[in-house]
């Protein structure tokens, strides 16, 4: 039976409430919005908390605002919701993609934006029960000092599973992140840290308030390709998010991200020498999937073969970009009755 | 271990218990609510035996600390029938169309079709859009064929009648409009 | 011509697909399952396990920093009869002693009557083992690198023979080679195991989710040393089986009644997913090498077929599994000589047991795939080739059964090929695949020859292709060989005081509709409605041993019995009204008058072979099955070339058997025997680190969902059996059969790989599409 553990339960009702408790107990603390990540953990045992803090009530956190300068996003968005809002079906279509391709219908309607962001990391090893752990022998990035994935590994490899981080990233996305003493805002593509142990830049104290996606990112044309071994459920085996602005046939601002390979979401570099002139056809899409494939390399932290894995790079970032241009990326299915 | 008071609107009546605050919201419906139709399929939120609506809103109840349903309106298999008990559409159409076989999973599938009843009102939702909605809920017996029909069956019933009209054959539809003529010559007159 | 009209018409419900009896309960969440039964003072069970695949006990330890007050702790010491989970070979034991042969294995037992106390309990034993080399695979056991039974880790072997296959094989125009290979599967009920037991008086009741009452009645009376009657077991709603529910549950109800017996206290173990799959039963792997002679024209010949079935480290169900595999490793076809030799191998692993299907899936997935192979050596259509050599009536099989009825092989092949338009489909997916092909070679060429800077890039760029390809499998109704004989099922009538007839039958409703159509058959022989029928719960206080629910033995072969009480009932209640009966009213009344004259009455039929059946184990030589099902499977798949993934976009399978009593019923059994079958073939892959399952959650061990599911169409051909009630056959187990082989030649035809091991996952397909553009 997975039960929880013994917590003290803090239900903070508005933004000041919640940053005292974490100025006063930031490190015994964890923070629970939807619950769909971290109970499953919880009762793994790889989170043990003297608080848990629900931040679902903090009502001010919870807000979609179009505005002249950006999309502004409270962390409390669920993805059901995000997934179905207007403005963001018409101005960010990759960001509905990613958010509608979470898990299943459920854990959308409970899942937010802030909590797939902070997502923790996957691993074989990492994500199993206590008593499973203890008999392996524990692992770095939980009660233990060694790693099962790579001998003698000193940094925990457990893959990061957001969907919609890649896609955020390659909209310029930034997260403002506060704590009592202070407010930050950080790009998206900072936000995250690649220990695997701590997933992103969050400091004791600290909690993402807002995601804002630039409205220079609105024009974009973007693509977001996951792989998973089902048609629903499943968390990303591999995921490419790409995006770039189109102006008379050329592409600028082009942003490539693959995940799901590694502790944290990896930007593809050099994509402008790759786009010579900014002209994305059928050879500048196959040197960047190349390219990918160079920078790219997973290990074996989730049950997929690992050279499969590798081998999809390349294909998945073709297919990002072709959906980008609006090519279908995959053949309409339709079904034939016998 | 302290308890906690959460207060809750259950399948119509209001509730109020007494429990830890990190029991599973699962838990205090089917030990303290006495509501065992809510199952249990795996406790990590995958298979949506679970599935209860919250807020009107799906939702896997083996993921929910008790706390979190505090002044929420939560609707469990229980509640989907009639006043008076009778079975509703949905309910009759899995009864009739074979969508229910060891019947474990069935609840959560009812409850996860409820809402997407609720969202399509007025309309029957495809084939692949039922199946998109139901992808949360594993089922192992049925090969989820009959469900999905059972499903669409049920949102052709409560389709108002008038709109089940429009949809049939032309013929049906020119016969509609012919009564329909003939009513208001016969109130001309 | 006598004047029909003042006879009251029979009412018909057989054939009918009336609303399922059972289901008004599972719809409203009223049906009680083992874990919404509420017992007071119930203390809930868990189990200690090995860790390690083999090894010796040194010493359990109970951690001293742990409060044990109000746990119960019970081990093989405190068993009152023999430690052991009678099945077939007793070779099993209810508790590890000091040898663990398998990881998993129970050692200990704790309970407490707070849940999450039991789980702590749990948690604080510590069992100390000696750790010894363990023989994890087939090939290790077969290599004796470690003995896990007798001396060469052969659990049973089997041959079969008829003819002189080394001359059909010299004979034949063309020897057709080939292995093939199937993995574990589990079978996943959204409902894990569970049991409750309580001491009753001077004896036991255990309650729980299961298939085969008589099974845990006889294993608590070994385990416990009690006489028959001081043993009762009652089956509650259960939320599906798939033959997991079968022998497993023996062992669940042994621990939850030790601890109760030791305790005086109801306990109840209930499963939760983790352990559930990695402790429980799964399906046998296997690998089978075919060797086959056919002639030119595509007649078979010969068939030489060698078969490894990993059984697991206890003998469990392992020898009437292989034996069902064995003997349908043949095929629906006709050979004039066959050799089928077959074992079951003993490894260091979780004892592998019955899933729907039991071994057949496995052996037919090799026969199967091995036709479509010789089809394509010999040029041939699939499904010609399957015409030219499937069974019809007369044929004899390798056990030298000659089928004398109801052989629908030719039948399901061409209602299958018209439902999917075969011929055409073919063709055209051959051609579109082809010009799919010479499109992306072209474009291949062009970008190759002027790659210029600015061109756009090409419309399509997945590399799809799609395929259709075919099986065909029979499967036996009931028990094997002389099974049903010994099981010597009985099943009874009996008359309620509210004058309604209560049907008595161990045979569980797992989902499939056991109470329906068993209604159904007695309501129709007697001439109610089934909806005016009881069905008593299986419980063995009250109902006599009718075998288990397994084996598609339900409806043909206790549905038979119900039906022949049935008839007698009727014939000794009108014989007292000196009247004809029709109608719930009228079946009632008389009812009631004869038990107020002449006291209760209860019908009981015990099971007799059909005439002409004969059979011996030793030799495996007479009539295997009464009589077989049949099935035909067309599958259209699209594999994308590019990521090795496969997509089943269609299903259409006919089946014979022979007469539905519940048209919908029987067809969602095929469209959920399908789907499992698809996800055996595809996705359901079990993953072992040293010894123990480590993809034990739902995140990893992966089923299907309604999103990867295709459109399932179903028909059933009319083919009445003699001996089946109102002509129907089994259908439970049969539509395990077929989709596996069929989505391999779909993909073959997609792509021209052939895949002779399954699960086909992306990662495997990939590698071999790779494999061949090398060579």
């Amino acid at each position: 039976m997975l039960t929880l553990p013994r917590f003290e339960w803090v239900e903070p009702r508005t933004l000041d409430q919640l940053l005292d408790h974490l100025a006063a107990h930031a490190a015994e603390s964890l923070m629970v919005a939807g619950g769909t990540d971290a109970v499953p953990n919880l009762k793994h045992r790889l989170h043990e908390p003297r608080y848990l803090v629900h931040i679902g009530r903090v009502e001010e956190l919870r807000f979609v605002r179009d505005e002249a300068d950006g999309l502004h996003v409270g962390p409390l968005v669920t993805l059901a919701d995000l997934a179905r809002h207007p403005v963001v079906r018409r101005d960010f279509a990759t960001l509905t993609r990613a958010a509608s391709l979470v898990a299943g219908p459920q854990l959308r309607n409970m899942g937010t934006i802030g909590g797939n962001l902070c997502l923790d990391t996957r691993c074989t090893y990492y994500n199993q029960t206590f008593f499973w752990r203890e008999a392996l022998g524990f692992c770095l990035k939980k009660d233990g000092a060694v790693c099962h994935v790579v001998p003698q590994g000193k940094r925990c490899v457990a893959a990061h599973s957001s969907d919609t981080a890649p896609v955020l990233i390659t909209l310029d996305a930034e997260v403002e992140i506060r704590s009592r003493a202070a407010r930050r805002t950080v790009p998206v593509e900072s936000f995250f840290v690649a220990d695997g142990i701590h997933n992103n830049v969050l400091a004791p104290g600290e909690v993402v308030t807002r995601v804002f996606v630039p409205a220079r990112a609105r024009a974009r044309i973007g693509g977001y390709q996951k792989l998973r071994p089902r048609g629903a459920i499943d968390f990303p085996m591999l995921s490419v998010a790409f995006a770039a602005s189109r102006r008379d046939g050329h592409v600028a601002d082009a942003r490539l991200v693959v995940s799901a390979l590694a502790a944290k979401p990896r930007s593809v570099t050099g994509l402008d020498a790759l786009l010579a002139d900014g002209v994305l056809d059928d050879a500048a899409i196959e040197r960047i999937a190349q390219a990918a494939a160079k920078q790219c390399r997973p290990v074996i932290n989730i049950p997929y073969d690992e050279d499969y894995r590798h081998a999809m790079v390349p294909v998945f970032v073709r297919r990002a970009l072709r959906e980008a241009l609006g090519l279908p990326p995959r053949a309409a299915r339709e079904v034939v009755t016998a | 271990m302290s308890r906690i008071a959460v207060t809750f609107t259950l399948n119509g009546a209001r509730r109020r218990v007494r429990v830890a605050p990190m029991k599973r919201l699962l838990d205090v419906l089917r030990e303290d609510c006495a509501l065992t139709g809510t199952k249990e399929g795996c406790g990590e939120g995958e298979c949506g035996a679970c599935t209860v609506l919250i807020d009107g809103r799906a939702a896997n109840s083996c993921l929910i600390p008790a706390v979190h349903a505090d002044g929420a309106t939560l609707v469990t298999v229980e509640g989907l029938a009639r006043r008076g008990g009778a079975l509703s559409a949905l309910q009759q159409a899995f009864v009739t169309m074979g969508g229910a076989q060891c019947g474990i999973c069935t609840p959560g599938i009812l409850v996860s079709a409820q809402e997407l009843l609720l969202r399509s009102r007025g309309r029957v939702p495809g084939d692949a859009e039922v199946r998109e909605a139901l992808a949360g809920n594993l089922c192992r017996c049925t090969g989820y064929q009959k469900i999905v029909d059972a499903v669409r069956a049920a949102a052709r019933e409560a389709m108002p009648a008038r709109a089940r009209a429009a949809r049939r054959a032309p013929k049906a539809r020119a016969t509609a409009k012919a009564r329909r003529t003939a009513k208001r010559a016969r109130r001309a007159r | 011509m006598p004047s029909s009209r003042t006879l009251k018409p029979a009412p018909v419900s057989v054939g009918v697909s009336i609303p399922k009896l059972e289901a008004g309960e599972k719809v409203t969440g009223r049906a009680r399952y083992v874990d919404d039964i509420a017992v007071p003072g119930v203390l809930h069970g868990r189990t200690v396990r090995s860790t390690v695949a083999r090894g010796r006990i040194i010493r359990v330890e109970l951690d001293p920093a742990f409060d044990w007050r109000g746990v119960v702790i019970a081990d093989h010491k405190d068993i009152p009869g023999e430690n052991v989970v009678a099945l077939i070979a007793d070779d099993q034991p209810l508790l590890a002693a000091d040898e663990i042969r398998h990881a998993e294995e129970p050692i200990l037992l704790v309970a407490h009557e707070d849940a999450e106390r039991a789980e702590a309990a749990r948690m604080a034993v510590r069992v100390e083992v000696e750790p010894l080399p363990a023989a994890l695979t087939v090939e290790d056991a077969l290599a004796r690198t470690a003995l896990v039974h007798g001396d060469d880790n052969v659990f049973k072997e089997i041959t079969i023979e008829r003819g002189d296959v080394e001359r059909g094989l010299a004979e034949s125009d063309l020897v057709v080679e080939g292995e093939y290979r199937t993995g574990w599967q589990e079978q996943l009920y959204i409902e894990n195991n569970g049991m409750i037991a309580e001491r009753d008086g001077d004896g036991l009741l255990v309650r729980g989710s299961l298939q085969c009452p008589y099974y845990v009645h006889k294993a608590l009376m070994r385990i416990f040393a009690l006489a028959p009657d001081r043993v009762r077991v009652i089956q509650t709603v259960t939320g599906g089986g798939f033959g997991g529910k079968e022998e497993y549950p023996s062992m669940i109800g042994g621990h939850a009644a030790l601890l109760a017996w030791k305790s005086g206290r109801p306990v109840k173990i209930v499963y939760d997913r983790l352990e559930d799959i990695a402790a429980t039963t799964k399906r046998h792997p296997s690998v089978t090498r075919m060797r086959v002679g056919v002639m030119k024209n595509g007649r078979l010949v010969a068939v030489d077929a060698d078969i490894l079935m990993d059984g697991g480290a206890y003998v469990t169900l392992s020898p009437v599994v292989l034996s069902r595999g064995a003997i349908h490793a043949a095929g629906a076809y006709r050979w004039r000589d066959a050799r089928i030799h077959a074992r079951a191998v003993a490894t260091h692993t979780p004892p592998n047991g019955a899933f729907r299907g039991f071994g057949a899936p496995q052996t037919l997935f090799a026969t199967e795939c091995h036709l479509d192979r010789i089809a394509e050596r010999l040029g041939m259509d699939p499904l010609a080739l399957r015409l030219a050599n499937a069974v019809r009536i007369g044929d004899v099989t390798p056990t030298g059964q000659v089928l004398k009825e109801s052989v629908g092989a030719v039948d399901v092949l061409t209602r299958t090929a018209a439902m999917a338009d075969w011929t055409r489909t073919r063709e055209r997916l051959t051609r579109e695949n082809a010009a799919a092909a010479a499109h992306e070679t072209r474009r291949h060429r062009r970008r190759a020859a002027a790659p210029r800077p600015g061109s756009a890039p090409a419309p399509s760029a997945r590399r799809l292709r799609r395929g259709i390809g075919l099986s065909l499998a029979l499967h036996g109704a009931g028990f094997t060989g002389s099974g049903e004989v010994r099981l010597a099922s009985r099943a009874a009538i009996s008359l309620g005081a509210d004058g309604r007839p209560v049907i008595l039958t161990a045979n569980t409703e797992i989902g499939q509709g056991t109470i329906t159509a068993f209604s159904q058959l007695v309501g129709e022989a007697l001439g109610v409605p089934p909806s005016f029928v009881i069905v008593h719960d299986p419980d063995t206080r009250a109902v006599p041993d009718s075998g288990p629910t397994v084996a598609s033995r339900t409806v043909m072969v206790v549905g038979g019995l119900l039906e022949q009480c049935a008839r007698a009932m009727r014939e000794r209640l009108e014989l007292f009204a000196e009247t004809p009966i029709a109608g719930a009213d009228e079946f009632r009344r008389v009812a009631k008058r004869f038990l107020r004259e002449r006291g209760p009455l209860k019908i009981e039929r015990q099971y007799e072979k059909p005439p002409g059946i004969t059979w011996d184990d030793d030799t495996y030589r007479g009539d295997a099955y009464s009589v077989f099902s049949y099935a035909g499977c067309a599958v259209e798949v699209e594999v994308d070339l590019d990521t090795g993934e496969t997509t089943v976009l269609n299903v259409a399978t006919a089946h014979d058997i022979g007469r539905a009593i519940h048209p919908v019923l029987a067809a969602g059994q095929v469209e959920g025997g399908t789907v499992q079958a698809l996800g055996w073939a595809l996705l359901e892959d079990v993953r072992w680190k040293d010894g123990r399952v480590w993809n034990h959650q739902l995140t990893n061990y992966i089923i299907p969902t309604s999103a990867d599911t295709p459109p399932i169409h179903v028909e059933f051909v009319d083919d009445p059996y003699t001996y089946g009630p109102r002509g129907a056959k089994g259908v439970g187990e049969l539509p395990m059969d077929t989709p596996a082989p069929a989505v391999v030649a779909a993909i073959a035809h997609a792509t021209g790989v052939r895949a002779d091991e399954i699960p086909v996952t992306p990662e495997r397909l990939l590698a071999a599409l790779a494999a061949r553009e090398k060579s």
